[in-house]
């Protein structure tokens, strides 16, 4: 196991120990969107030392996004945001192995992206997207960490775990009668994806553990 | 039977609350019915795509509303 100084206070907690930072260091999770869910997501599990992180996004960073977006800065606008998100994680902790895969997930990448990954944490701002990450997810059997916002309000969730429902179990409807707004349209304040996707780290944490004690709930 | 209904994201701001009191006339009502009565009081529901949790479980639409049932009335979301 890698640097256990860095992690003793988690390996300390007897439901973790080394068997599950040793399981936590083992583990390959895919991060699909690196913007305000994104960035606290791999910022906490690039901390907490699981071992492979994926990093999909295609957009680059612009200024309206450092309000929320806290792993980039001013310097960073104009980059992509899959590459400086990696270079801001390594910092933080050079242990992790991060991919980047500089690229908007879509129909023709979606396979062979998750192939390599047990777990999938779906950052994205589109329905449509969604849909697709659910389907892949279904069709390899990979769970899926869920979470989105609307204006104050956040849905969070796991799909596809232990063949548990999936997210068009939630929402079967796969043509949306009326758009759903994404934060350009809606706005959102900072402080709701940073807890949301802090809240995401940990149910992503307990699938990677794999504990029954941490099996999160479906809903 | 008096029941509470919720309503969250965009639905909010469709039905301009995020909670009411309903009473159910009806002494035996599923929830399909409830959701095509809202749907006239609240004409753009028919336009939205949501699903309905009764009592904080996510319920089918054959499900036949108790009284103090607290229905809740979920949209997707899409931000990230």
């Amino acid at each position: 196991m890698k640097n256990t100084t860095r992690y003793s206070r988690q390996i300390a907690l007897a439901e973790i120990g080394e068997s599950g930072q040793q399981k936590l260091q083992d583990a390959r999770v895919l991060v699909i969107g690196a913007g305000g869910l994104g960035c606290p997501v791999l910022q906490n599990l690039a901390a907490a030392g699981v071992g492979s992180i994926g990093i999909v996004d295609g957009d680059v960073v612009e200024e309206s996004n450092l309000h929320r977006q806290l792993l980039y800065s001013l310097k960073d606008c104009g980059k992509g945001k899959a590459i400086t998100a990696a270079e801001a994680i390594l910092e933080l902790n050079p242990d992790v192995n991060v991919t980047v895969f500089g690229e908007f997930f879509n129909k023709q990448n979606a396979a062979k992206i998750v192939s390599d990954y047990q777990i999938i944490v779906d950052c994205t701002d589109t329905i449509a997207v969604r849909y697709l990450i659910n389907d892949v997810a279904v069709a390899k059997n990979i769970p899926v960490v869920y979470a989105s916002i609307y204006k104050f309000e956040g849905q969070v969730s796991v799909f596809n775990y232990k063949n548990g429902p999936s997210y068009r179990c939630l929402f079967p409807e796969t043509e949306s009668l009326k758009a759903v707004p994404n934060c350009v349209v809606s706005g959102v304040l900072g402080v709701l994806p940073n807890t949301l996707g802090r809240s995401r780290r940990q149910k992503c944490l307990k699938s990677s553990l794999k504990s029954e004690r941490f099996c999160p709930a479906p809903y | 039977m008096t029941i509470t209904l919720k309503y969250f994201g965009l639905l909010v701001d469709i039905t301009n609350k995020k909670e009411e009191q309903f009473f159910v006339e009806e002494n035996k009502a599923s929830l399909s019915f409830l959701k095509s009565k809202m749907e006239g009081v609240y004409e753009e529901l028919k336009n939205t795509n949501y699903t309905i949790a009764v009592n904080q479980s996510m319920s089918s639409l054959d499900y036949t509303i108790k009284d103090q049932d607290v229905i809740a009335f979920l949209p997707p979301f899409a931000g990230g």
